[in-house]
């Protein structure tokens, strides 16, 4: 994901405009799409019981692995839970975890970014070895490893992803920290003698933090999906909770018997994700266009 | 082209010569034509490697240190005992050609069979089972199981000649040799012992059908025959080295994965399918199913008395009535298992089906029980409450699938929800295998704890699970952190007696106190369920532990 994001980034104007016409206008249906689902998701996050008549958690013993039907619209797992139900519930585990992860992922990732950026050789030095330790483990390992020493449960889970993603946003944002650095306005700016506070707080750091809006919406994607992966291996959120990770964990016994428990639940993570990824793409060809303007 | 020819001859050969082997024996020896649960019928082969599919991975592949139900069930393919267990409760010879027991039931004495050598060349003798003995006793050994089984009867070991020992006791323990059959109490080489527990974990060496070859951890541990084989108990379906010449005991945590590589044809044997693929395994004709209930303390939540609000036994007692656990695991299981409720699992030896009912699903009894005992505020959320707190309940399970399967898990959701329709919050609560097991002996986290079990051939193990004499010296034992004198001493008597009809009656009265007090939510029996293709033969399992036997097995080509 970190590595699209760079490469996305680095595709700049100069792209012949009807080329790009094309594209935007075939982009558009998909943003638009994104952002229906995206706003679906989120009144199931605030108030699913909007969108949902029953409650998550009630069991049915005499009415469980009832296929997909009119009164069950996605079914119904082993204890008669209706699977529609639980995903709409599940909806706001899922985006708060992936809001959560992204907004604590950026803190620790901006600190680190301008810090290198701006601290000089030596602790640019140091913060970038240091993030050169933690690029040699994939992000979803460190988030395996902070599970490992502080145990299961939600906090620990949004900590794990942003702990497991944070090095690949700093890394970026010293990047950008550097680029503005050296750029005309900057040099402008110390040539008119502004002190070196001033530039960095009017000049620098909001500048830099442009490309910011882009990689925390796509963020927010991956931070869902790792989320959901931690909790499918049964080191997220504890039953009952309907996260969809956990639904995904919970129904892959009865895949064969009972495919409903896997395909709804796995759609919601990916159609999900798309959406709110799709959408930070916009974003990113917005600020691309911006910036070219 | 050529080469196709003659495997296709060289096979109608075979096929001709196996049929015709099959028809003489049938015909003139009879026994010999073996017909394995519902498997094809084939004369024996000998050769050939088999891989057994498992769900756990043993943390020492010694039984004597800790003493898990992994460790025996491999344990039984390369150790054998001082006697074997037979279906009706009695024992058979084994390492032990026979014994006297003396008229006080405190010695018991061994005469040991001779010539039989452990796979590293060390005689076994009088002073090789003391030494057993010797290395169970050892706190160094952190026997948990064994020390369980011993240490309230046990005195010590004395060598009466070179194939005589005899095992002296403070009080009489009629269940001893129930109790030895088993693979946890499997003799092993006194000088494989001597190199330390940590060598001794990895390659223990006994003088069993199968030599522990190598172990991968994380993967798989492979077993080779024992050539040498000369020492199968009494009860065996032959004597002599085994058919197979290899095991591959395979680590497949998943169930789903497990029954899919039995289908697949990869692994001929699993242990355990999963219960949502039963239909599936009832209706493939290359597969057939091999069931054992084991008898013991059936698997279920231990309640913590320790401190509230289950210090209380009206709330214990509500919380039964409100589990509605039956219906639980005919909804989590499908019906494959069949429901335990008493103290005892129903195949124990003088189990007591009174209980079997006492406690069915019952929300006026329990929230009558709930409010004698001052539950009787209910929160914002409709939880009950007392003095301003809410009555909680923290579950705590290993997160492991290997101990807690999706159905487990399905299973303890639905009483959950049972319980909240009374206003008992049960909040679940995953852990880390090891702090999971920490739990058992800790009671400060947790006010529920899920899988405690404890297979045992003799309902002896009532005083291991609920005397105060067990009470927290290792994992499993007292897990409810009870303590009750008048148990104590009917435990005891019941331990001391020979004569049936004051054992089932002591029994008896031990279970109604057990059942009253509430102490353990039984749900199901742990069962040893074994998924068979039809291409393996001659697989039994052992009544003490339910113990797969695979000395006698073989797999037709």
């Amino acid at each position: 994901m970190v590595t699209s994001l760079t490469e996305a980034l680095v595709v700049g104007p100069g792209i012949e405009t009807h080329v790009r016409r094309r594209r935007r206008l075939s982009f558009r249906l998909g943003v638009w799409l994104s952002a229906l689902l995206v706003v679906f998701v989120t009144v199931a996050a605030v108030d699913p019981s909007l969108l949902a008549s029953g409650a998550p958690d009630t069991i049915n013993l005499g009415h469980s692995f009832i296929a997909p039907s009119w009164s069950h619209l996605l079914g119904t797992d082993p204890s008669g839970r209706d699977v529609y139900t639980r995903v709409i519930y599940g909806a706001r585990q899922s985006l708060v975890i992936g809001l959560l992860a992204t907004l604590i992922a950026m803190v620790i990732a901006i600190i680190l970014g301008v810090t290198a950026g701006l601290g000089g050789r030596w602790v640019d030095a140091l913060i970038n070895r240091f993030l050169e330790v933690l690029f040699a483990f994939p992000g979803l390992l460190l988030a395996f490893l902070f599970v490992a020493i502080f145990g299961t449960g939600v906090v620990t889970e949004v900590v794990a992803v942003a702990v497991g993603s944070a090095p690949g946003y700093a890394r970026m944002i010293r990047g950008q920290v550097l680029a503005v650095k050296g750029s005309g306005y900057v040099e402008a700016a110390y040539a008119l003698g502004h002190a070196p506070r001033r530039v960095i707080s009017r000049q620098i750091v909001p500048n830099a933090m442009r490309p910011l809006v882009v990689l925390a919406t796509m963020g927010v994607g991956q931070s869902i999906v790792w989320a959901s992966s931690l909790s499918f291996l049964g080191l997220g959120v504890a039953p009952p909770s309907p996260e969809w990770g956990a639904m995904l964990d919970a129904g892959r016994d009865y895949t064969l018997q009972a495919w409903w428990l896997e395909i709804f639940p796995g759609l919601a993570i990916v159609l999900c994700t798309l959406a709110v990824t799709s959408l930070g793409r916009y974003f990113q060809q917005k600020l691309d266009g911006g910036i070219g303007a | 082209m050529k080469k196709v020819e003659s495997m296709s001859i060289r096979r109608k050969a075979k096929w001709y010569s196996t049929w015709s082997v099959a028809l003489i024996l049938a015909t003139s020896v009879g026994g010999v034509v073996v017909t394995n649960a519902g498997a094809t019928t084939s004369t024996i082969v000998k050769g050939g490697t088999l891989t057994y599919g498992t769900d756990r991975e043993p943390t020492c592949l010694d039984p004597h240190n800790y003493g898990d139900m992994p460790q025996t069930y491999i344990a039984r393919q390369y150790l054998d005992s001082l006697v074997s267990e037979l279906s009706d409760g009695s024992v058979a010879p084994w390492l032990a050609k026979s014994w006297t027991i003396s008229s006080d039931g405190l010695h018991y004495t061994f005469q040991i069979k001779k010539g039989v050598k452990f796979t590293d060349g060390t005689p076994l003798n009088a002073a090789a089972v003391a030494a057993n003995f010797a290395q169970i006793e050892n706190p160094k050994t952190q026997s948990a199981t064994d020390a369980g089984y011993l240490a309230p009867y046990y005195v010590s070991t004395t060598v009466k000649g070179p194939y005589v020992v005899e095992v002296n006791l403070k009080k009489p323990y009629s269940a001893l040799l129930d109790v030895l059959a088993q693979a946890f109490f499997g003799i092993e080489s006194p000088k494989a012992m001597s190199r330390g527990l940590t060598a001794n974990c990895q390659s223990p060496v006994g003088t069993g059908p199968f030599i522990v070859q190598g172990w991968v951890h994380g993967q798989s541990v492979t077993l080779e025959r024992n050539a040498n084989y000369n020492s199968a108990p009494a009860n065996a379906k032959h004597q002599g080295p085994a058919y197979l010449s290899k095991i591959v005991w395979k680590f497949l945590e998943d169930s789903s994965v497990r029954f899919a590589a039995l289908q697949g044809g990869e692994v001929p044997i699993i242990f355990n399918p999963p219960a949502q693929d039963q239909t599936a395994l009832n209706a493939d004709t290359s597969l057939s199913l091999l069931q054992f209930t084991h008898s013991g303390i059936p698997n279920g939540i231990a309640l913590n008395t320790s401190k509230a609000p289950f210090n209380d036994v009206k709330v214990r007692q509500a919380f039964f009535y409100a589990s509605n656990a039956k219906s639980a695991l005919k909804s989590a299981y499908e019906g494959t298992l069949p429901p335990a409720s008493g103290p005892l699992s129903s195949s124990t030896p003088d189990y007591s089906s009174l209980f079997e009912n006492t406690h069915n699903f019952n929300t006026v009894k329990a929230n009558s029980l709930l409010n004698a005992a001052g539950w009787t505020g209910h929160n914002a959320s409709g939880y009950r409450t007392k003095d301003g707190k809410a009555l909680t309940a923290r579950l705590v399970y290993s997160s492991n699938t290997g101990d807690t399967p999706p159905a487990d898990l399905t299973l303890l959701q639905d009483i959950q929800a049972s319980e909240k329709t009374v206003g008992v919050d049960v909040i679940l609560v995953p852990q880390s295998e090891s702090t999971y097991f920490n739990s058992f002996t800790n009671e400060t986290n947790h006010e529920l704890l899920w899988g405690a079990y404890w297979n045992s051939p003799t309902p002896a193990v009532l005083n291991i699970v609920y005397s105060t004499s067990a009470l927290k010296p290792n994992l499993g034992n007292n897990s409810a952190f009870t303590s009750d004198p008048a148990l104590d001493t009917i435990l005891l008597q019941a331990a001391a007696s020979t004569v049936p009809a004051t054992q089932k009656k002591l029994y008896g009265q031990a279970q109604a106190i057990v059942q009253q007090q509430a102490w353990d939510l039984s749900v199901y029996p742990e069962t040893t369920r074994l998924g068979i293709a039809n291409t393996l033969s001659g697989v039994w399992i052992e009544p003490s532990e339910g113990e797969p036997v695979l000395s006698d097995a073989w797999l037709s080509k």
